[in-house]
């Protein structure tokens, strides 16, 4: 199957000199779950906050879904995120809009038709299931259903990629393993590359994806149908 | 139909953000509100004296004496150096002195039997020329650089007052534009902090927007169309002020007549129509501008 992401000798210095990446080189092909683990400080958001375009490289190439990335001028970047969803630890919803609000903000945001809105609304809704809840308002939810809301809005526009930087880091276990059922249920129906970095070894255990070890800002290792490697840590 | 769809969003957010920042926002609409309303005093003067001034022109004469004795050649010469003066309108009037005495020769009977005793009109008249000036502002100027000439023996004009009073309006005119720029940059700063408060009370949407891939146009736009609401609700009073306000100057005037029977105000209609939509266009551009200020200080896009 093709890549959908292409590293090759991405390096990350933040401006205030500490290097968050060295020399990094991964390819991730279509339809793929990853997750990414290794320790506080390794360099995973930053990994990530690459893809999506919030950091730009200091040098090397990347490429996401046909797009370079690295030289990506920034009036272009919505390109970019038009074709991913992006899931974070803290939700990040709308506190005063409900749920069906909160991921037709998304569509309405990329000027997509009304009747185009209410469609997709409802099926990213049923998707994570929370089609019963649509009247609610972020504060009436369980930190899983928010987490799950977060997913539809990510889900929404069909993007190619998922990615999520610890998005069960503020759930218990139980919610945990329902969010990343819900991620794993989206790989599998629709084919969707999600990109995941986690600290829950329980998680990542349980369902044998490929893990990519960072430790220090390089590639530590990379397994296929992988575990949690405590020595990667 | 998309960019309809992001105008129609935009204006919606705009609306309800002027709503939720009705303090500032008012402040903003009243700001810019007296400052129309000087702009507005500030056009109507300026209109009005730019027309006093074109009447004024054609009305006040410059009644131009040569001295006597001037030959022909030498009037021919005066001529020359009028049609070089900037401020002289190229259409004087002139009588030579044998003119003059024929033109005496055509009044009554006692007149034209003095004319007949003249029989070298040189040595008793004058060369005469009526001069108007382009503006009116300058015509004490003009007057002094006729006077200046060898072949001039006077140079004189009536209605100083009429004149001395457009140059009073026309120095009001320019004291109200004046205030109304100083006015104009405060607004700007009110507009720009008015702006720059919604942009923080949507930080967080913004940055939804930016994640899920709104163009920097989608982002923008509700703050622009901001700007132009409240430079569109700030032009109301100044729009009403300007319509009833001239009219009925206007009509306390005698109908618009001033002074003289050639002096008179521009008619309102549809002169205030004019008017209030150059003050519409402003305020809706002071307020874009505002807008457009704030998004590009504090919406890093
Ligand atoms: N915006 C920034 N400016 C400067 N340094 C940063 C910035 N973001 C991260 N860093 C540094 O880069 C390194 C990698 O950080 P990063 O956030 O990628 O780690 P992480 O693996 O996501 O950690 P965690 O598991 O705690 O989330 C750290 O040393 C961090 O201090
Ligand atoms: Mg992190």
């Amino acid at each position: 199957m093709a890549e959908l992401i292409t590293l090759s000798n991405v390096n990350k210095k933040y401006k205030n000199g500490v290097t968050a990446i060295y020399d990094l080189d991964l390819k991730i092909k279509k339809g793929e779950f990853v997750f990414i683990i290794g320790g506080s400080g390794s360099g995973k958001s930053t990994l990530i906050k690459m893809l999506y375009r919030e950091e730009k490289p200091t040098s090397g190439e990347i490429n996401v879904g046909g797009i370079n990335v690295a030289k990506l001028r920034n009036s272009r970047v919505y390109k970019l995120r038009r074709k991913l969803g992006i899931v974070f630890q803290d939700y990040r919803l709308l506190p005063q809009s409900t749920v069906y609000e909160n991921v037709a903000f998304a569509l309405e945001s990329i000027g997509a038709k009304s009747s185009d809105i209410r469609i997709k609304t409802l099926r990213a809704l049923e998707l994570v299931g929370l089609k019963g809840k649509i009247r609610n308002y972020p504060d009436q939810l369980s930190g899983g259903e928010q987490q799950r809301v977060a997913i539809a809005r990510a889900i929404v526009n069909d993007p190619k990629l998922i990615l999520c930087d610890e998005p069960t880091g503020n759930l218990d276990p139980k919610m945990s393993l329902e969010i990343v059922k819900v991620l794993e249920e989206i790989n599998k129906t629709t084919g969707t590359t999600v990109i995941m970095a986690t600290h829950d070894k329980d998680i990542v255990n349980k369902f044998k994806k490929r893990v990519i070890a960072i430790k220090q800002g390089r590639i530590f290792k990379d397994y296929e149908e992988g575990k949690y490697d405590n020595e990667a840590i | 139909m998309k960019l309809f769809r992001i105008i129609k969003n935009g204006v919606r957010d705009a609306f309800k953000s002027v709503y939720r920042n009705f303090s500032l926002s008012f402040a903003s609409i009243s700001s810019i509100s007296f400052t129309l309303v000087i702009v507005a005093l500030a056009l109507l003067v300026a209109f009005n004296v730019e027309n006093f001034s074109k009447k004024a022109g054609d009305n006040v004469t410059i009644v131009t004496y040569l001295t006597l004795g001037t030959t022909e050649e030498q009037a021919k010469e005066f001529e020359k150096t009028l049609k070089d003066m900037d401020n002289v309108q190229n259409k004087w009037t002139s009588q030579t002195p044998e003119e003059r005495k024929n033109a005496l020769a055509t009044e009554d009977d006692f007149l034209s039997s003095v004319a007949t005793l003249i029989d070298k009109p040189e040595e008793v008249f004058h060369y005469r020329y009526d001069i108007n000036v382009k503006d009116i502002d300058k015509i004490d100027e003009t007057q002094q650089d006729l006077k200046s000439l060898d072949v001039v023996e006077s140079a004189e004009y009536g209605d100083e007052t009429i004149t001395k009073m457009i140059s009073m309006f026309d120095m009001a005119g320019k004291v109200a534009i004046a205030i109304a720029l100083v006015l104009m940059v405060v607004t700007v700063v009110l507009i720009v902090n008015t702006i720059k408060l919604t942009i923080f009370s949507r930080k967080r949407e913004i940055s939804i927007m930016r994640v899920v891939g709104a163009s920097n146009l989608t982002i923008k736009n509700p703050f622009i169309i901001e700007g132009f609401i409240i430079g569109l609700f700030g032009s109301i009073v100044p729009v009403l002020v300007t319509i009833f306000g001239y009219a009925a100057f206007y009509e306390h005037l005698d109908n618009g007549h001033f002074m003289t029977f050639w002096l008179e105000f521009i008619n309102p209609y549809p002169f205030v129509y004019w008017v209030s939509l150059m003050i519409v266009g402003l305020g809706v551009l002071v307020g874009m501008f505002g807008s457009s200020r704030a998004v590009r200080r504090y919406l890093k896009v």
